[in-house]
């Protein structure tokens, strides 16, 4: 909302430094988005006059203007149609910003330059180039009694600073104004200068009757009219269309400029309908405020045709609808130059009615923003007071009837009560009670102090203020927040743990930084094309009912999707390398019940997840990773079994090179190669690899406590067996066979396994190392002779493994 | 030969062979050979008590002297042989530059980065880290915060719906505020880290995936002043600058009151004014007030003891400032050329 501080003047004396003024708007009241100088946007633009006009040598649509720029005259070239001779237009003379080009809004710097040939000094602009207005039909012709050589701020009296402001949705009470100037004025501690207009308007029926009907008094609370007569239609004073421009409007003629000037004063919207305009039922005319039915049709204001959907509101009159409530004007009743006669509304309508009307119509107007910040109903007849007060002044009008007021149910000042000491609490410090009055008298509160606590009387204006707590408010940003000390301690509280959730994640996002992963952040929605790259379906994913794109449509089930889609953008760069990424998957709770606040609807289990690319990797490189891991977790008697389908990813992985983890009765997740479609469907580089488990399981899986177990430390002795054993033959049947044969065997381990050349057909090559070791003597090599007999034996007799 | 002269052809012997010894090994062998249990030098030494008695002395007196010109010798060479080994080493010139065998660790998003570093500082202040839904209900969402529909305030919070629009991925942590107070008697201390969702168009500042922090304090003392004190805190060590000022703004939020913006002096230019700051030397961080009585109310808070005050900064901003990242969308691309660099 732009704000004049010429207009603001009329209320208030600010006599403080106007960044001063920005700051504390912006720290107490409002946010000052911007503060413009007119003086400033205008320098070096001034007033010339054409003095001659011919064409362009060298281009059929320009002209070459010699303008009196006042002791000097100046060469423009120009490709504007409406210029003659003798008239006076603004010049920006070289080296001036203008304001906003026509098309983009931006500004540009005037730079003298030949113009295909002939030399042009300057520029002439149009309304809107100068930001005065909307037209760019040609060039903005300047009343003739405009001094030349004058500057274009001086001429129009474009001396004004304007206050560019962002308010909130609760300060419906700032949107004018007056409303600025009373928070200036508190936030200044000075005294304002503005009361209500106490122009009497007839109580008693004259020459015209105006009927007005509320449908339903819910949706307009007040509505206030009255008929004026004998007005003339011409452009409004200079005064007011510079004000009217400074806060962003354009003037139009002086009827239609007086009830913008009253929505920029007071706050109230305002609409004037041509009388004549009005079908009339015995002769009288008759305001309606009904809700649209289907299908009825107006044409707006902006010249755009609407159909309306049922419930939109509407001002009509007996035939017709006129306007669209509180949004905007019908064309069928507008002021044009012939209007003489007319009929003034100023009424209060339902906030949240207007705002969806606003929407469905795809139409925002000064008055929805002001209405949909829920006025004060009393604003409609002080709108009203000053409208026709400022009409009387400039039109000639006068006052034909009587005011109509329908009004069924006054809204009255409320009262609130406040115990001092509560705003000391919530402020954490003492604030004196004087200053707490203070505060909010400066604010235009009636306060009656009642000794340990004041009763307030709140403003009708002030709709925003309904609790204590918002009286507290007040007071304390009128005592500014820089006022309040920065001092310590804090709240005391009993320092609590890390959840051992999420001290897991850290050493999960260690161990996998460790081992050389990077970490992603992949968006939580896939699409439906990406999970059936995976091999995936959109299943029972969650759906987004309103999606930006079919790539974020669902929230997703597992990680790996979109881990595989970053790891294949990143192998572009680095074919190597690895990714991981610790987040919650979304799966539905199908036992939700919206009334239990306390469910949810769906499950959010945190999921650990890698993919990783690379020449010569497998299913064991993977198996190596997770038993580091987990390793380091310290989780035992870890079993990898066949990936049977059963896991929500499994048809990601190789259906054979893949393997669900599992630690006793649960299931940790799943690893191994990709499956060979999902590589080339998402055309990583080499073969991938995936590792998919569940924090919580993890969790789960840790021992609580470890404790401290002897060792030996005689002399260990490891012995290499090279075994061809059949293919079949799984390495932990071996390894169960040497432990279980010989109490001496600590550990065995793998060294290599080959099968293909060199080797008969079903089976295979194993090398496996033992490590022996007795608690309580170094063996010898007698004892280690017989171990080692005695275990290559029985893999013969049992599973028939043969030393190479 | 006799004794004597054996002695004399020992020390020739083995000045020729030391000339001939190459490294420390062949130096211990030939040690061994001369002065070793079974050298001649000990044969010749044992065998003296058999020699005729004019001999001995001679004999025992030229052995000794023998001995010593052996260690000697052999002492010698091994000192030369050290500095040709020094030599040799400092001769050696292998590249320094040439790159280091690999070994390759990952590293964090700065996402998470930062996300850890907003756990620990929080921690520090007393805390405790709690988890809120990401999809939740409009009534957590919207409702409990005094937003209902058709509020203009939801307006700001473009949203993503599920299902018939009642169910929703959230658009700020202030959802979890529900879950704690239902789920915890205040004293209430918690700060809620976690993802939230706003349907809006990406561009340089937004991304319609980002990260709060929720911040929730509920407690007899619970102060304005100590939510200054606080936030103050906590941001100068995010921010890792304990010159920056931060700032209050009157601000309205539904469900706070008062409602108040918190900025701090802009990191690049000290508060100068710059393109970062657009020249205003201050930075948004976030929104933050006193919890509505309303809301407390809600979940049946007695409000005549218990305030409490709530903020919920986004940790992209802190990520962007920390690292000068011009473009929002730069930290979720996940490209390895942005991720390595952190």
């Amino acid at each position: 909302m732009k704000i004049s501080l010429n207009w603001l003047k009329d209320f208030i004396n600010v006599d403080i430094p106007i960044n001063e003024l920005e700051q504390k708007l912006s720290k107490q009241s409002t946010e000052v988005t911007q503060v413009l100088n007119q003086t400033e946007k205008y320098k070096n633009i001034v007033v010339g006059e054409i003095v001659a006009l011919r064409k362009h040598k060298n281009a059929d649509k320009l002209q070459v203007a010699t303008i009196n720029i006042g002791g000097k005259k100046i060469q423009v070239a120009c490709s504007a149609k409406n210029i003659k001779e003798g008239q006076h237009v603004p010049v920006c003379l070289d080296g001036a910003v203008v304001p906003s080009t026509y098309k983009t809004k931006e500004e540009f710097v005037v730079k003298k330059m030949d113009f295909r040939g002939e030399m042009s000094e300057g520029m002439m602009c149009s309304e809107r180039e100068l930001d005065l207005g909307d037209d760019h039909t040609g060039i903005y012709i300047l009343d003739e009694n405009t001094e030349v050589g004058a500057t274009l701020s001086e001429a129009l009296e474009l001396d004004d600073i304007i206050l560019d402001l962002d308010l909130q949705s609760n300060q419906g009470y700032c949107m004018s104004h007056v409303g600025i100037a009373r928070e200036i004025a508190a936030l200044l501690n000075i005294s304002m200068n503005w009361e209500p207009s106490e122009l009497n308007l007839p109580q008693d029926s004259t020459e015209n009757e105006l009927k007005i009907e509320i449908k339903n008094e819910d949706l307009c609370s007040r509505y206030t009219g009255i008929i004026m007569e004998g007005i003339k239609i011409a452009p409004s004073p200079l005064w007011m269309q510079n004000r009217l421009r400074a806060a962003g409007m354009r003037p139009i003629n002086n009827v239609v400029d007086v009830t913008n000037y009253i929505l920029l004063e007071i706050g109230q919207p305002m609409h004037a309908f041509d009388y004549d305009k009005i079908a009339k039922k015995n002769k009288i005319p008759t305001i309606i405020v009904r809700e649209s039915k289907k299908g009825e049709v107006i044409r707006s204001l902006d010249e755009k045709d609407h159909e309306l959907p049922e419930g939109v509101l509407l001002i009509a009159d007996v035939d017709k609808p006129i306007a669209v409530a509180g949004i905007i004007g019908g064309e069928n009743t507008e002021i044009d130059d012939k209007t003489t006669k007319i009929v003034l509304e100023s009424a209060n309508f339902n906030a949240i009615k207007l705002r969806t009307g606003s929407r469905k119509l795809a139409t925002r107007t000064d008055a929805v923003s002001r209405f949909e910040k829920n006025l004060d109903p009393n604003l409609t007849m002080i709108g009203l007071k000053r409208a026709v007060e400022l009409l009387l002044e400039i039109t000639e009008g006068k006052v034909v009837s009587k005011v109509v007021d329908v009004y069924p149910k006054p809204v009255k000042p409320i009262t609130l009560t406040l115990p001092y000491e509560r705003t000391s609490k919530v402020l954490g410090m003492e604030i004196e009670k004087e200053t707490q009055i203070k505060n909010l008298e400066l604010l235009g509160f009636e306060v009656d102090d009642q000794g340990e606590q004041m009763a307030v009387t709140v403003p009708t204006v002030r709709r925003d203020i309904k609790r204590p707590i918002d009286l507290i408010e007040e007071i304390i940003r009128i005592y500014g927040y820089d006022n309040v000390p920065l001092e310590y301690p804090l709240v005391p509280q009993k320092p609590s743990p890390l959840n051992p959730k999420t001290r897991l994640i850290r050493k999960l996002q260690n161990a996998m930084i460790g081992l050389g992963y990077y970490e992603i952040q992949a968006h939580s929605m896939v699409g439906e094309k990406l999970l059936n790259d995976c091999n995936m379906e959109v299943g029972e994913h969650i759906k987004i009912i309103n999606p930006q794109a079919p790539e974020k449509e669902y929230m997703r089930m597992s990680l790996l999707p979109s881990l595989i889609w970053h790891t294949k953008e990143n192998q572009k760069v680095n074919p190597e390398i690895k990714h991981f990424e610790i987040q919650k998957v979304f799966h539905k709770n199908y036992e939700y019940k919206a009334e239990d606040r306390l469910d949810t609807y769906a499950f959010e289990p945190q999921q650990l997840t890698a993919v990783w690319g690379g020449e010569n990797l497998s299913y064991y490189d993977a198996k190596g990773v997770v038993e580091a891991i987990l390793k380091n977790l310290n989780i035992e008697n870890v079993e990898y079994t066949a990936n049977d389908g059963s896991i929500f990813t499994s048809k990601i992985f190789h259906p054979t090179r893949s393997a669900i983890v599992k630690v006793g009765n649960s299931i940790l997740g799943i690893i191994g190669e990709l499956h060979p479609q999902v590589i080339e469907n998402n055309d990583m580089e080499g073969n991938n690899l995936g590792l998919e488990l569940d924090v919580i399981a993890i969790l789960d899986s840790m021992p609580e406590q470890t404790f401290f177990k002897e060792f030996s430390r005689y002399q260990a002795v490891s012995q290499d067996l090279s075994l061809l054993v059949i293919e079949a033959t799984k390495f932990k049947e071996i390894t169960d066979l040497i432990v279980k044969t010989s109490p001496l065997v600590q550990k065995v381990s793998a060294v290599d396994q080959y099968r293909g050349e060199g080797i008969e057909k079903g089976k295979k090559s194993l090398t496996i190392r033992l490590v022996m070791q007795a608690e309580d003597r170094t063996l010898s090599p007698e004892e280690i002779e017989e171990a080692r007999t005695k275990i290559l034996s029985e893999l013969e007799k049992r599973v028939k493994a043969k030393l190479r | 030969m006799n004794p004597l002269e054996e002695l004399k052809s020992l020390l020739d012997s083995l000045k020729k062979e030391l000339k001939e010894v190459k490294d420390e090994n062949q130096l211990q062998e030939v040690k061994i050979k001369y002065t070793g249990r079974k050298s001649k030098l000990i044969e010749i030494l044992r065998s003296i008590k058999d020699l005729p008695k004019d001999q001995k002395a001679e004999v025992g007196k030229q052995g000794n002297i023998t001995k010593n010109e052996i260690d000697n010798l052999i002492d010698e060479r091994e000192n030369s042989l050290n500095k040709e080994k020094a030599t040799e080493m400092a001769g050696e010139k292998i590249d320094l530059t040439y790159p280091g065998n690999k070994e390759e660790m990952g590293k964090l998003h700065p996402i998470t980065q930062m996300y850890d570093e907003v756990v620990d500082v929080f921690r520090e202040l007393g805390f405790t880290i709690w988890e809120g839904s990401d999809i939740v209900d409009d009534w957590h969402c919207f409702e409990m915060l005094r937003m209902p529909k058709d509020h203009p305030a939801r307006d700001s919070q473009d949203t993503y719906y599920i299902e018939d629009g009642k169910i929703l991925p959230r658009t700020h942590t202030s959802s979890a505020q529900s879950m704690a107070m239902l789920q915890l008697e205040p004293p209430i201390k918690v700060l809620v880290p976690g993802r939230c969702y706003r349907n809006e168009k990406v561009d340089p500042r937004h991304t319609d995936q980002f990260y709060q922090f929720e911040g929730l304090v509920i407690d007899e003392k619970a102060s304005v002043k100590d939510m200054k004190a606080t936030l103050t805190e906590a941001f100068r060590r995010l921010l890792n600058n304990d010159e920056i000022e931060i700032r209050f703004r009157h601000n309205h939020f539904p469900y706070t009151e008062p409602s108040i913006e918190v900025d701090a002096t802009c990191i690049n230019c000290g508060g100068k004014g710059c393109s970062f700051c657009s020249k205003s030397g201050w930075i948004e961080l976030c929104g933050a007030g006193f919890v509505h009585p309303e809301v407390l109310e809600n979940f049946g808070i007695d409000t005549e003891k218990y305030q409490g005050y709530a903020f919920g900064p986004g940790i992209e901003r802190f990520v962007a400032l920390k690292h000068k990242i011009p473009d929002a969308r730069l930290i979720l691309e996940n490209d390895i050329r942005t991720l390595e660099q952190f």
